[in-house]
């Protein structure tokens, strides 16, 4: 189920698998369900620290399957977890070698370089992994998260929107693009920044809390720019029509019933209103 | 200036380390000034998600430091644990966070404090209890944060590594929770107040 939904908990894994490969004739496994299980446990061992056991069971796999690229894999995995990164490197590189286009690899490739904080390296590694294959969008978002790590937002804008085109439904990448943008700051960032925030919101059905308050931050930074730029006017969205702080009020208000309605259930302990509301009225003036 | 850190602090920044291991965390320091000692009592953890991109950190900040005000005390410091063990630099994001503690926050100016959680010291100190307190101590020097040439100036209590070890053993990195974890779900509350009663 942890592999169905691609979750990384190495604590249950790392228990349930030891037990299923250790007690084989009581598991009543498949040869290939087996070996499935054991490269489980190699990658749970080595988030636990248990290198050994990592390595025993790579032993084994590899006296199967000699020429395989995913025992390889698991090698470079096991030297990284050394620290002998240079030489995990060099493994998936003659994994590439042999197998030009496993995707795999060079993704393992780029981790291996990020860990070593190579860090230039590793953004090289995944936008030329991504010229060939353009449809992997969680290497988008990595790239993303890279590009944002070093302050190359613009870059990183870049990716979010290839993530929001394959994704579009989804509203926490709205989101995402949507805080990438108002970190860049500039006037036409903050109100593109604002259009995701608030089709984060309408996605989310107003639950995306990031997002509500993203509208508040936005229409309070756009209104700010206004009065420095010398508008006594209330700025104005694209259309000329409606206040800019209109988005903003209505997040707050939907802020304000989601902290009252956790306080009045007991969810949440007093005093959490008081501060959202402090917040809320110092960014919009309400 | 001289620092010091309460268990409660100590713990509670360590243990949301911890509890995400495989990311960089960060949070406030909360305390106050008693002429040319800084006391850390409490520690407000943030983010272990978004720490490169502005507007939860806008969030985190204003709220904690309205919360911090409402008990008398202000915000004193910054602290923060990197992704990588080999990692020793407060980052440019990290720095800028750590700014806008010092810049806005109570402790007078110069005297805002930033912790940097020490990866090689941790393994002692959550596993065995002993050992040197598992943080850095930065102090702004120009624009920069740099460590503190004295690291005593930082006071850890003498008993704060068992009590971590102790906290750690029985999974009570769990019990952490950060703004992010507010985000995500309003009824996980960043103060932290149950659990600031099992680190006092």
């Amino acid at each position: 189920m942890i592999d169905e939904h691609k979750l990384r908990r190495p604590d249950p894994v790392y228990r349930a698998a030891s037990l299923v490969v250790n007690n084989q004739k009581r598991a009543k496994l498949q040869k290939q369900d087996l070996y499935a299980f054991m490269e489980q446990l190699a990658v749970a061992a080595l988030d636990v620290n248990d290198v050994d056991t990592c390595d025993r069971t790579i032993d084994v796999l590899r006296e199967t399957f000699p020429s395989s690229s995913r025992v390889k894999r698991l090698e470079g995995m096991s030297l990284e977890a050394k620290g002998r990164v240079d030489d995990a490197v060099a493994v998936y590189g003659k994994v590439l070698e042999e197998f030009p286009s496993d995707q795999r690899a060079m993704k393992r490739r780029v981790a291996a370089l990020a860990s070593a904080g190579r860090d230039k390296e590793a953004i090289e590694a995944l936008a030329k992994y991504l010229d060939t294959f353009m449809a992997d969008t969680r290497a988008w978002e990595r790239l993303a998260g890279m590009y944002q790590e070093r302050g190359a937002y613009r870059q990183a804008v870049f990716c979010w929107e290839e993530v929001v085109a394959a994704e579009p439904s989804v509203h926490y990448h709205h989101r995402r693009l949507a805080e990438c943008l108002y970190t860049l700051g500039t006037e036409e960032d903050l109100r593109a920044a604002r259009k995701y925030y608030a089709a984060a919101v309408d996605m989310s059905n107003a639950s995306d809390v990031r997002a509500l308050y993203g509208l508040a931050l936005t229409d309070n930074r756009l209104t700010r720019k206004g009065k420095v730029k010398g508008n006594p006017d209330q700025p104005v969205d694209g259309d000329g029509q409606v206040p800019v702080t209109e988005l903003g009020q209505h997040a707050a208000g939907l802020l304000r019933k989601m902290y009252a309605a956790g306080e009045k259930i007991g969810a949440s302990k007093p005093g959490l209103c008081a501060i959202v509301e402090g917040q809320l009225k110092t960014l919009l003036d309400a | 200036m001289k620092y010091t850190l309460s268990d409660r602090a100590y713990c509670k920044l360590i243990l949301h380390a911890l509890k995400h291991p495989l990311r960089s965390v960060c949070g406030a320091l909360v305390g106050r000034c008693d002429g040319d000692v800084v006391q850390v009592i409490d520690a407000i953890p943030y983010l272990h998600t978004t720490v490169a991109t502005a507007p939860n950190a806008e969030i985190a900040l204003e709220q904690s430091c309205a919360y911090a005000g409402s008990g008398g005390n202000a915000l004193v410091g910054y602290y923060h644990a990197n992704e990588r063990m080999d990692d020793d630099r407060m980052s440019k994001h990290a720095a800028k966070i750590a700014d806008c503690v010092e810049r806005n926050g109570g402790a007078p100016g110069g005297s805002a404090c930033a912790l940097l959680v020490d990866a090689s010291a941790l393994a002692e100190a959550t596993e065995r209890g002993t050992g040197r307190a598992a943080v850095r101590l930065l102090v702004k020097k120009g624009a920069g944060w740099e460590r503190a040439s004295d690291q005593g100036d930082l006071r850890v209590g003498g008993g704060a590594n068992a009590k971590l070890a102790a906290l750690a053993r029985d999974g009570r990195a769990k019990a952490v929770f950060d703004f992010d974890d507010h985000l995500d779900d309003i009824t996980a509350d960043w103060r932290n107040l149950a659990l600031n009663e099992e680190l006092d």
